[in-house]
């Protein structure tokens, strides 16, 4: 029961906080008496959305796709170069100045020279969502696979466990909870980073670039629906995400339950 | 009250306690009765005679790690006791033909290099001979190197001078063999894993990756540390108690020849403690290996060992070397009797002799 109502309230308490926001913005609108072309009303917004689901599905599509596909790039180039670094300090010292590099340049300048190098396809968006995540990701990891118990670490030495035993069966499980964390984060970082990206040359669909080509033809509900889309996705993703971090990490101090 | 002399390093320095009249010839005294005397009674003689070679290298002679020419510290009585024999009389066989080694540090040094570059001695000298099969504790203050002595002897770090061997051979590669157990200060369990993959991890990690221990076997580890009905629990489900049990059963279920035990008990209450200590003999009888147990507390290191090394100062130094004579199996009331008494105020009294002369030491500078 109290298990049941836990779950409940798990689902339902976001969702009323999403409907409670639709509807404040509903009344703001209606009261203030607020121009579409500065805010226009939810209930318009989702009008446009049902007036052409087809458009708005394949849109959302292309920019799920970058999306997904950078986080993945960017999620793997991490994962390999956190774990060169944890292994060896030449590597780490040679990395680091390239990541700070990384953190902060503006990503977005790379996007007409990503287009030039990768063409006009799905690559160079996904590339720079890639970069965005990448940092994030490299640097959490690295704190994970690095901050192993050192009693653990003279356990296993003791039985002169391989460097890759000692890695796979310490260390990638032990930086679960610090990849986690980054990834809770990079799951609305990879749609922005996707949206921007479509802002560049070459793209000719996606949630950004409709949004922008709306807000030139002064179209603001289309544009405004691009925004709650992607908010939405982004609320999905994050929340998918915790879900499966309290699945993996049911035995970190976080998510424990004291009686399974 | 008999003198406290205590002998460092084959260079002969001489600390604490009472001064000595004379070393010369205690040191002379000690080789005769190796000489005259080479087997009588007690057991570690006997383990002695049966696994060490002769000592040979008279260029390094450790008399503070003899029984007998160690400090005369308040030794109880044994004369009118016979000589007690274990119920494991002789070296039961071991699986792996691993026979319990002996270890053995002459003059064994390690200094470290701080960050400011500067070189920061942990342990300097220090001779040291466990024999095999022998529970040896090693008993001193905070920052003397106990942990690194610890360390050095499980090949888990290389000496900056002197050698150190367990059963001839370099540590590193008694380490490679898979034959050394380590309980760390922490449980240092997998939060991720069972109890009972925690017990089988060792068997799992390394490079012989051995695959010896089964589901039944992990079985039988567990229900020897009492913890049958808990192998399926993760380690936060369990006091801190059955966690550090989980890492003894860990440790042993390698079947270790050389157990390395770092202050394992320190964090339980004294009840918990009784019962671990208890459980510690127990599962060393069974596979009778070398131990070596680092400590702070007098009685348990008395309570559990054959033998007492007290390590003193920074860097750390064998400051003295205490055979322990009481009977096995020691019943729970053993702390209060005489002869345990007695031991535990020699060894107070080394450490408190040795604490007030690294502070005269530290004032003079």
């Amino acid at each position: 029961m109290i298990r049941a109502s836990r779950s409940v309230s798990r689902l339902v308490a976001p969702m009323a906080a999403v409907v409670a926001l639709l509807v404040l913005w509903e009344v703001a609108t209606r009261i203030f008496a607020i121009r579409a072309i500065a805010l226009p009303r939810p209930s318009d917004v989702l009008a446009a959305i049902a007036a052409d689901p087809a458009f708005f599905a394949s849109n959302t599509w292309v920019t799920l796709a970058e999306a997904v596909l950078g986080l993945t790039v960017g999620f793997l180039a991490a994962a390999v170069v956190a774990s060169l670094m944890a292994h060896s300090s030449l590597v780490e010292r040679l990395s680091w100045p390239g990541i700070i590099i990384l953190q902060s340049t503006p990503i977005v300048v790379l996007a007409p020279i990503l287009l030039i190098w990768f063409g006009f396809g799905i690559w160079p968006k996904a590339l720079i969502v890639a970069l965005f995540v990448f940092v994030p990701f490299t640097t959490n990891m690295l704190t994970g696979l690095r901050s192993v118990d050192q009693d653990l670490l003279n356990v296993a030495g003791s039985v002169d466990a391989s460097t890759f035993d000692v890695y796979r069966r310490l260390r990638v499980p032990h930086a679960l909870a610090d990849t986690f964390a980054a990834a809770r984060i990079c799951v609305s970082l990879s749609l922005v980073g996707a949206v921007i990206s479509e802002f560049y040359g070459g793209s000719t669909s996606g949630l950004g670039y409709q949004f922008r080509r709306a807000l030139v033809s002064i179209n603001p509900d289309i544009a405004w629906a691009c925004i709650v889309i992607l908010a939405g996705f982004g609320i999905v993703g994050t929340f998918a995400v915790l879900a499966l971090e309290s699945r993996v990490l049911h035995w970190h101090p976080a998510y424990r339950r004291e009686n399974p | 009250m008999p003198t406290v002399i205590v002998r460092m390093r084959a260079s002969g320095r001489m600390v604490a306690g009472r001064a000595p009249t004379c070393l010369g010839s205690r040191e002379v005294g000690w080789r005769l009765s190796r000489a005259l005397l080479p087997v009588t009674c007690g057991e570690d003689r006997l383990l002695q005679k049966q696994h060490q070679q002769p000592m040979t290298d008279t260029a390094h002679p450790t008399p503070n790690t003899d029984n007998r020419s160690s400090v005369d510290l308040a030794s109880p009585v044994t004369g009118s006791r016979p000589p007690s024999p274990r119920p494991s009389a002789g070296r039961p066989e071991r699986a792996d033909g691993n026979a319990a080694p002996e270890v053995r540090a002459v003059g064994l040094s390690r200094t470290f290099i701080t960050k400011a570059d500067r070189p920061r001695p942990a342990l300097d000298g220090v001779d040291l001979r466990v024999a095999s099969g022998q529970f040896l504790s090693v008993i001193g203050p905070s920052g003397c190197g106990k942990s690194t002595l610890l360390r050095l002897i499980g090949g888990l770090d290389r000496p900056t001078g002197g050698t150190i061997t367990v059963g001839g051979e370099d540590p590193d590669v008694v380490r490679g063999r898979g034959v050394i157990g380590l309980v760390p200060q922490s449980p240092a369990l997998l939060p991720w894993k069972s109890v009972s993959d925690n017990v089988a991890l060792l068997d799992r990690l390394g490079p012989w990756k051995r695959r010896r221990l089964n589901g039944v076997t992990v079985d039988e580890w567990l229900s020897r540390v009492e913890l049958a009905d808990e192998g399926d629990l993760l380690p936060h489900q369990l006091s801190g108690g059955m966690q550090q049990r989980v890492a003894l059963a860990r440790a042993f279920a390698i079947e270790p020849s050389l157990l390395l035990m770092d202050e394992p008990f320190n964090a339980l209450d004294e009840v918990t403690r009784h019962h671990m200590q208890t459980l510690l003999v127990d599962l060393w009888r069974l596979g009778r290996p070398t131990v070596v147990f680092v400590t702070h507390s007098i009685d348990e290191a008395i309570k559990l060992s054959d033998r007492v090394v007290i390590l003193q100062g920074a860097p750390g130094t064998v400051a003295a070397d205490i055979p322990i004579e009481l009977d096995r199996p020691r019943e729970s009331g053993v702390e209060d009797s005489p002869a345990f008494r007695e031991h535990a105020a020699g060894i107070r009294r080394v450490l408190l002799a040795g604490e007030a002369e690294t502070k005269i030491h530290e004032d003079g500078r």
